[in-house]
């Protein structure tokens, strides 16, 4: 069973495409990192998944090809919006009666155990909670519901280093607990190269790269050789980015076996996000970037 | 042999009546608003009425029919205060209307887009049509119950301050403009500028916006209808034509409630069907773009 699959989804304001001929197929029970800057078009493609916009062209199906925002797939997907938006002027505990008057799946021991357990207290107004207890509460909200297929836009940008790493490790032990599909966006790839599986990476409202992270990893190499050489290689194999260090050159190539004279290591999920995000941007020419690698290298560190 | 079938589990019952609580929940201070506003007017209604009551006690009637009475000056005095005070009502319960529509319609919709609580509250299992089904029957409701108490003391009072008037309904109480204020134009009115302002804040989706386009929306629609549409109302033609006779009161009421009633109920059939047609119109539209 397939959690997505979107074919030619596009969402146009005025003249402007936030997203474009967006293709993608997950298959289920897949972490799923989408990732891109600001403004690619991820909130736009899971506010278009959630129900909560629909789209100039394209067609979406998710779980088993429920239309979204159908009453069904009301049920079975979870979508918490950027900033956590929960009721500020309710205490917790009309939060949860909120979420009972909201939801027909909804299971409010589960809801009271989770928060307990995070030492959220239910007298205290939703709107005066920490950034963190907020995310905690509306990522409660969501997984009481037990969806199949939970959206999460951003959950962690507000988030200090140590509430985002309590807030992830909460979170991916019930997802593994539940076996449910997740999409996970962010524009800080760090966050998710642990957990996912699978990897979405967006650009100016383009899809440039989706696949399994692991086949994703196996094809693509980071090849270090002559500089001189780097524009032949370009033309025998796809080559993403590349940067030039005095009369070496680094080349991030899908390929497996690296030309002769080429040494390959393996790449990471970041330095290939980065290098897809750069040449789709348009700041490259193709195959001889100037911009891409160093970042990446950068950023790893 | 036995056919087993398996029944597809049946969908999570909602709406609920936790439903009920969090509409309740949400629109209490809207309603605690109305409830003040339809005290402080019941308030100076009823207080009008006694000073008429007073007067009619202290011999109003003798003093107006033979001129004669021992409370006289005072009666009349009552008297009129109960009218100064009546007069100065109508003119606040033609507004009141549009309070309602501008301070409890207009912001329903749209400080939930707003606060962006939209992006939680519209993506979960309750359909937003359903929420804003709810929400109208239950803010009507409301608007209705308290607006029909305020309208019903003012055809009391008003009654009563035609008192001193000569002719059986040629002063206060029978006008077209004290009409407006009146049970049941006085909570048509109110309903229809309650669902009005609801739909101004469901198609600007800013609060301030939608209430200055309700307060906008709503004179407009008040002064073509007093231009264009009343003076064909036939009780009123009849009125005009005949200059005494037949109260025209209960025809001229029934033909504005009538119409209001009937404007309101579509505004909101319109408010909570279209939003779903619309979203399902709109992906089969986009269907049809895949190449």
């Amino acid at each position: 069973m397939n959690a997505i699959e979107a074919t030619g989804l596009g969402k146009r304001y005025r003249r402007a495409w936030a997203l474009a001929e967006c293709d993608i197929t997950v298959p289920a029970g897949q972490v799923v990192a989408l990732v891109g800057p600001n403004g690619a078009g991820k909130t736009t493609l899971l506010h278009l998944l959630a129900g909560l916009l629909t789209p100039t062209t394209g067609t979406a199906g998710l779980l088993e090809g429920l239309r979204p925002g159908s009453d069904e797939a009301r049920d079975a997907v979870a979508l918490v919006a950027q900033d956590a938006p929960v009721y500020r002027r309710m205490s917790v505990r009309d939060t949860l009666r909120a979420a009972r008057g909201l939801n027909g799946r909804w299971d409010q021991q589960y809801a009271e155990a989770r928060l307990d357990s995070l030492r959220i207290p239910m007298r205290s107004q939703a709107g005066k909670l920490s950034g963190g207890q907020r995310a905690q509460l509306a990522l409660t909200l969501a997984l009481a519901r037990h969806p199949s297929l939970l959206l999460l836009d951003e959950p962690l940008a507000a988030l200090d280093p140590l509430a985002r790493r309590e807030v992830l490790g909460t979170l991916m032990t019930t997802v593994l607990e539940e076996g449910i599909s997740v999409v996970f966006s962010s524009h800080v790839l760090a966050d998710l190269e642990n957990v996912s599986t699978y990897l979405i990476v967006m650009g100016q409202g383009r899809v440039l790269l989706a696949g399994r992270v692991d086949g994703l990893l196996d094809s693509h190499r980071m090849l270090t050789g002559p500089a001189n050489e780097a524009d032949e290689i370009a033309e025998r194999i796809t080559v993403i980015g590349c940067t030039r260090a005095g009369r070496q050159a680094h080349v991030l190539a899908r390929c497996q076996v690296p030309p002769d004279g080429w040494q390959a290591k393996e790449v990471t999920m970041e330095q290939l996000a980065i290098a897809y995000l750069d040449a789709g941007s348009g700041r490259l020419t193709p195959g001889f970037p100037a911009l891409g690698i160093p970042q990446a290298a950068e950023a790893g560190q | 042999m036995t056919v087993v079938t398996l029944a597809t589990p049946a969908r999570p019952k909602v709406p609920n009546r936790w439903t009920a609580w969090l509409i309740w929940r949400q629109q209490r201070g809207t309603f605690t608003g109305f409830a003040l506003l339809a005290s402080v007017l019941s308030g100076l209604l009823v207080t009008a009425v006694l000073k008429a009551e007073n007067a009619d006690a202290l011999g109003l009637h003798a003093c107006l029919t033979s001129g004669t009475g021992a409370h006289c000056t005072s009666a009349a005095s009552l008297l009129a205060q109960a009218q100064e005070q009546l007069r100065n009502l109508k003119v606040a319960l033609l507004v009141v209307p549009a309070v309602i529509g501008v301070f409890g319609g207009a912001p329903l919709v749209a400080r939930e887009h707003e606060t962006g609580i939209t992006r939680y509250s519209w993506t979960q299992g309750l359909r937003p049509e359903q929420w804003l089904a709810g929400t109208l029957l239950f803010g009507s409701l409301v608007v209705v119950t308290f607006m029909t108490i305020v309208g019903i003391l003012f055809n009391w009072a008003s009654g009563l301050a035609d008192l001193g008037s000569g002719g059986p309904w040629s002063s206060f109480a029978v006008t077209p403009t004290t009409f407006d204020a009146q049970f049941p134009a006085l909570p048509a009115w109110s309903l229809f500028a309650y669902l009005l302002g609801t739909g101004c804040g469901m198609a600007i989706r800013r609060t301030v916006p939608a209430m200055s386009a309700a307060l906008v929306g709503y004179g407009a629609i008040v002064y073509l209808a007093i231009e264009y549409l009343r003076p064909h109302y036939a009780a009123l033609v009849f009125w005009e034509q005949i200059s005494s006779g037949v109260n025209p009161f209960w025809q001229y009421q029934i033909i504005q409630a009538g119409w209001l009633t009937l404007a309101a109920v579509v505004i909101a059939f319109v408010l909570v069907i279209s939003p779903r047609l619309y979203r399902a119109s709109a992906w089969k539209r986009a269907g049809r773009h895949v190449k």
